[in-house]
């Protein structure tokens, strides 16, 4: 018995099973980031195209994504195969079992189209049409001439859009004009005044895009002259539009370096490029984007709140009865879930002030709501209220960080308390304030379930900021990082071929949020540094 | 000046941080008030007409009641510039005229003996900006009864009408258009005295003095016999379906309103009428009508009308000012409206105000009896597929899914999480102390969107193909860790000086490695030995226990991993402040360590440690993301570690976006999101609370 108690005081077990949690905690964070950046990471470089001969004599061409165990056959093995070609077979992947592969090659010819839709084309060129003239791919131009026909496609894809967009442009005078007539029937006023407005807005416009219509007609036809033919593993051809293809490469013959820079353009097509195939694929730059802006606005609304309630707790209050109260509201707000949050933004701010704001506002178009509905400033205002004790317990640390001499040296310098406040303390204060927004801008750049609630969407067309005046349009739904990794990793139709993408998101959103945070660590440890001087 | 308008604005802004919180409760508590509002009923002008009325009904909109006159001509009341509307070829007096439940047939029994079902109709005229209603009748069956009958109910619609007769020559269903119909004859022992037909013609209720049947009608057969039957105690008096044809409610001179539906007996393709539910009350029951929005009805007695739910089995509020000789009543087609017409011909009108009736406390969380549940149950079904879909509001699935995706989080990371803290604060060397602590701040970072991803789609998968593995690596590990310690012991005590407190935690790695390597190497071979090779097919026939892929140990362990960093930085905040000096104290007196942490450290921290842990429960209570993606999202009632859930957090994520504003959903999600909110109020009051108190009672050590 005392063999037993003596042992357990030495403690070595205890120390040793509370070792191991520590070694799990760092396990646990350590395995998370390794997978994101593993699978994130290898999912744009370029991958071989594989023919497999099967056993029942057809052939098959993809990229090998992985290997396991098969449980339909114990002992054997088998391939996930990507075989792309969606509108032909239906299905992005497939299984393929060892036993039934009888020859594999990497074929020199086989060619990479990653196209605007249905997915990645695996195959061999047979020949590229432009107009009268064709080009066979045995010919040595061939990959010359299909360059320069892609990037003519791309060209022209361009102007199409730049045309597209003149002639929008020329139709916005028209459809206000619309509206207008519209509501002042509608009120039984009278509207013959805007009705000649609207027919001479009507004419101008014809006058106006009659060329450019024109011009579109001509960039859509050579676009759908311009075609490349392809044929499958098992023989079959299929004629695709360049206008539909981003990128063709012959992946088999590629070198390192070429690689690597197909890889870097897959990134950056992945950051900077506008999603396609209902988010799967393309890229998510109107996510990060709308990320952005979002805790842009919210930053807006809650620092200045943060600040002053922080002031308020340390400078003009000190003990009391509201400042108690003032403090455990703070602390309410920082343990309530994020969800309520999201819940009362609806039902506040989306149903209640903004149905208030299209009342009094927007009545012309209602019952389609502006502001009555989810929006970016509904979703930046309910960040601010979720990340606000954030920033009033960074800013109090940095308040607290100004020497009291300091303060006295000021007033006995006959500054006021404002004076002292706005030319002293603030800018003492001010690393602890930064330190707060940062990781106010940290926390609501993660924060997803109370955005599905106030305005976040799927697809928004346009962005919340573009060229169109007011510019910021406060009212729009937007796209965001977090919502991205939820909606396409569980909403989506394509969720198998799609979950590669939502690592890289992850990935993205986690650099975002960890380089946020390092930047608060370090700037707090900085000004601890201070305080600690201070102290002295 | 300045400084004075400074400090005021300051103040103002300080202030308002406790005017937001104290207007956000206040707020969601208006939200959904309402819920519990009971309903009001006000009457509204009461019209007089001429002709004596056998039956009526409303228009969508409220304008005119139509009165079905004796003479077979139909009236508008108010009848505006709308001419009377005459039954095509029916002979008056009309004897007798029954509307159909939703108000689309009138079935009329005319002076030569004829049935005649017509289609009435109403549609919307637009004269800029007034609104006029135009009604119709059209003529669908009209069929010579062989001998005198009375018809008990009509129902379908325009091109499938049916009607339940009984009289001299038996009680038959008829269906059919034209002049052509078929008929079923049911079987009754005496002459029925109520009935009731379901709208797509395929069951049947009677009612005689004694019993009630129930016949299940098959289109091609010429006679049906009850399926079930059961003996009645009163008189029955007037029979209805209510919306969705799943409960026959029917009233009885006793002044009872029953309500029945049929279940399947104890005999496959046997069925049993079983008593779902009563309303009773003082006098006799004169007439049953049925809303056609939702499972309310309206209960006539001899003294007054009582409008009543069927979900929450309850009376919501009786009509003020109800006329003693009613004829013919009936909600509006909306459900916003009630009438009543008069022997006299008078028209009495209610305007209701009805707006949740399916809610009240008992139905949020106590088991309710709903149609198609033989028990009451506690049961979360928000929409369903058709408009008569009963929704199942009950919150007691959602708390019980909370409190258990928490309680699996709190199993995994509270231990995990304290003796982490305790090691790095008490035992660790100073390198691993500034390592570990920033890692595990930077683990607090990491968007719950993230975990929830990576644990519904990479840990979920993996933990279903390993489940063998990670359960024999929960049991050796410890036993691995502890094995080793002793080991170690055994080795003389002056090379285990030599080796740094970071040496012996790599000592620890290797352990736990081997630990791993050894139970998923022989994780096929423990499934083979022990489970017959497939444990999800032994959980299942050993215990009865199915696995989700999604289910609360992923929950728990992807929780756990948001909440490992808050209870390991509160902790260990609470380890450092415990005093050196007591430490060093009891070191310098021969303890060990180990028995300083056991006997100084963790009392005199104890507080903070309670603190971090109900810090940690909140958070976890609160979390969406992660049980929204890791979880089945299935609201069911179970406390299996293998089963999925569905938290209060998740189901307003999912259900609020969707819930139209001002709707019963929308009141009863708000509801939710309150309780959540008072819930972690509670749940960091305590802490605090329980915090201070054992801070007051551990004072003395750690001043």
């Amino acid at each position: 018995m005392s063999a037993l108690r003596r042992w357990l005081a030495v403690g070595t077990a205890q120390r040793w099973l509370t070792g191991a949690s520590v070694l799990f905690a760092l396990a646990m964070i350590a395995g998370l980031v390794a997978v994101v950046v593993e699978t994130a990471g290898a999912f744009f470089w370029p991958r071989p195209l594989v023919e497999f001969s099967l056993a029942d004599g057809s052939k098959v061409l993809g990229e090998v994504w992985g290997e396991e165990p098969d449980p339909g056959a114990p002992g054997g093995r088998r391939l996930r195969v990507k075989v792309g070609n969606r509108d032909l077979g239906g299905a992005d992947f497939r299984w393929l079992r060892e036993a039934e592969i009888r020859s594999r090659r990497a074929p020199a010819d086989a060619w990479l189209l990653e196209r605007r839709e249905y997915g990645n084309f695996h195959g061999f060129p047979r020949r590229l049409r432009l107009g009268a003239e064709t080009v066979d791919a045995n010919a040595p131009e061939f990959s010359a001439a299909l360059a320069r026909a892609l990037a003519g496609a791309q060209r022209l894809a361009g102007e199409e859009r730049a045309v597209l967009r003149t002639v929008d442009g020329a139709h916005r005078e028209v459809a206000r004009l619309q509206l207008l007539v519209a509501a002042a029937r509608r009120r039984g006023g009278d509207a013959s005044g805007l009705e000649a407005r609207l027919t001479r807005a009507q004419d101008g416009e014809r006058r106006a895009t009659a060329p450019l219509l024109g011009r579109l007609g001509e960039i859509r036809a050579q676009r759908r002259d311009a075609t490349l033919t392809m044929a499958v593993a098992d023989g079959r051809e299929r004629t695709i539009p360049l206008a539909g293809i981003v990128r063709a490469v012959a992946v088999n013959t590629l070198t390192t370096p070429q690689k690597l820079g197909l890889y870097l353009s897959r990134w950056w097509e992945f950051v900077a490029g506008e999603p396609r195939e209902s988010n799967t694929e393309g890229g998510i730059f109107p996510a990060i984007f709308g990320t952005a802006l979002m805790v842009l606005l919210m930053t807006v609304a809650v620092v200045p709140l943060g600040v002053v309630t922080a002031l308020y707790l340390n400078e003009v209050a000190r003990g009391g009865a509201l400042t108690a109260a003032v403090r455990l509201a703070l602390a309410n707000l920082a343990g309530v879930p994020s969800i309520v949050f999201g819940a009362f933004g609806l039902a506040f701010f989306v149903y209640t002030v903004g149905s208030g704001i299209d009342r009094l506002f927007f009545s012309d178009v209602l019952p389609t709501p502006t502001f009555g509905t989810g929006g970016i400033v509904w979703a930046a205002l309910t960040l601010a209220l979720l990340t606000l004790p954030v920033v009033v317990v960074a800013t109090e640390e940095g308040l607290q960080s100004v020497p009291q001499a300091v303060r006295d040296g000021a007033r006995a310098l006959g500054a006021t308390r404002w004076q002292t406040l706005r030319r002293v303390v603030l800018p003492y204060a001010a690393p602890g304030i930064l330190t707060g927004a940062i990781l106010a801008v940290a926390r609501g750049a993660g924060e997803v379930a109370p955005l599905m609630l106030t305005g976040v969407v799927k697809l928004a067309p346009r962005l919340p900021f573009d060229s169109q005046p007011p510019f910021l349009h406060l009212e729009r739904k937007f796209m965001h990082l977090g919502f991205h990794i939820y909606d396409v990793g569980f909403q989506s139709p394509n969720v198998e071929a799609a979950k590669p993408m939502v690592y890289a998101t992850v990935l993205v959103l986690l650099v975002l949020v960890v380089a946020l945070n390092l930047a608060a660590v370090l700037l707090r440890s900085r000004l601890r540094r201070r305080l600690r001087g201070a102290a002295v | 000046m300045v400084d004075a308008l400074a400090a005021a604005v300051i103040t103002l802004g300080g202030g308002s941080v406790l005017l937001a919180v104290a207007f956000l409760m206040v707020f969601l508590v208006a939200q959904c008030l309402p819920l519990f509002r009971g309903g009001a009923a006000r009457p509204e002008p009461t019209v007089p007409a001429a002709a004596k009325p056998l039956a009526a009904v409303e228009d969508e909109y409220r304008e005119h009641v139509f009165l079905l006159g004796d003479d077979a001509v139909l009236r508008a009341v108010p009848g505006g510039d709308l001419q009377p509307l005459a039954l095509e070829g029916a002979r008056p007096p009309v004897a007798q005229a029954r509307a159909s439940a939703a108000g689309t047939l009138l079935a009329v029994v005319d002076a030569a003996g004829v049935l005649q079902v017509d289609e009435f109709r109403t549609e919307v005229e637009w004269r800029g900006e007034r609104r006029r209603i135009v009604p119709s009748l059209r003529r669908v069956l009209a069929l010579p009864l062989a001998a005198p009958a009375s018809v008990l109910a009509v129902a379908g619609d325009a091109a499938t009408p049916r009607a339940l007769v009984s009289g001299n020559s038996g009680t038959l269903v008829l269906a059919g258009v034209g002049s052509e119909a078929r008929a079923i004859r049911l079987a009754v022992p005496s002459p029925p005295l109520v009935g009731a037909l379901a709208a797509d013609g395929r069951e049947a209720w009677l009612a005689t003095a004694q019993q009630l049947s129930w016949f299940s009608l098959d289109a091609d057969a010429a006679a049906a016999s009850p399926e079930a039957t059961v003996p009645l105690r009163a008189t029955p008096s007037a029979a209805a379906l209510v919306l969705g044809d799943a409960t026959l409610l029917l009233g009885d001179d006793a002044g009872t309103v029953a309500a029945w539906q049929v279940v399947t007996g104890p005999v496959a393709g046997s069925h049993l009428l079983d008593l779902a539910g009563v309303f009773s009350g003082g006098a006799a029951v004169r007439a049953l009508a049925v809303s056609q929005r939702n499972k309310g009805f309206a209960i006539e007695r001899d003294g007054g009308l009582e409008l009543a739910y069927l979900t929450g089995r309850r009376i919501l509020a009786t009509l003020p000012r109800f006329p003693a000789d009613a004829r013919a009543i009936g909600f509006a087609p909306r459900g916003d409206g009630f009438y009543a017409v008069t022997g006299g011909g008078e028209v009495h009108r209610w305007r209701l105000d009805l707006p949740h009736p399916e809610v009240d406390l008992a139905t949020l969380f106590l088991p309710v009896r709903y149609e198609g549940y033989t028990r009451p149950s506690l049961v979360w079904q928000s929409t369903g597929g058709s408009e008569s879909f009963e929704p199942k509001l009950s919150l007691v699935p959602l708390l019980v899914g909370t409190l258990k995706g928490a309680f699996y989080a709190l199993l995994f990371s509270g231990p995990c999480a304290l003796a982490a803290a305790l090691y790095v604060s008490q035992f660790a060397g100073a390198r691993l102390r500034t390592v570990a602590k920033p890692v595990v701040e930077m683990m607090a970072a990491v968007p719950s969107v993230v975990i929830g991803f990576l644990a519904a789609l990479f840990f979920a998968p993996l933990l279903q193909r390993h489940v063998v593995g990670t359960l024999s690596l929960l049991v050796l590990l410890p036993v691995a860790i502890t094995a080793a310690a002793v080991g170690w012991e055994m080795v003389p005590a002056r090379r285990r000086r030599r080796v740094t407190a970071t040496g012996e935690l790599a000592l620890v790695a290797g352990v736990c490695a081997l630990a791993a390597a050894a139970s998923f190497g022989a994780e096929r071979l423990v499934e083979v030995r022990l489970f017959g090779g497939d444990f999800k097919a032994w959980l299942i026939a050993a215990a009865g226990v199915t696995f989700d892929q999604r289910n609360a140990v992923v929950v728990g362990f992807a929780l756990g991993f948001a909440v490992i960093p808050i209870i390991f930085t509160l902790a260990d905040d609470a380890f450092t402040n415990v005093p050196p000096s007591l430490i060093s104290a009891s070191l310098a007196l021969g303890a060990t360590r180990w028995q300083a942490a056991r006997t100084v450290a963790i009392p005199a921290a104890s507080p903070g440690l309670f603190a971090a842990v109900m810090t940690g429960f909140g958070r976890a209570v609160g979390e969406t993301m992660i049980v929204l993606m890791a979880t089945g999202n299935t609201p069911v009632l179970s406390f299996s570690p293998f089963d999925g859930m569905r938290t209060m957090s998740a189901c307003i994520a999912v259900e609020l976006p969707e819930a139209p504003f001002g709707g019963t959903l929308y009141r009863v999600l708000i509801l939710t999101a309150l309780l959540l909110f008072l819930m972690t109020f509670v749940i960091n009051t305590a802490a605090v609370m329980v915090a201070n108190r054992l801070r007051r009672r551990f004072g003395r050590l750690a001043a």
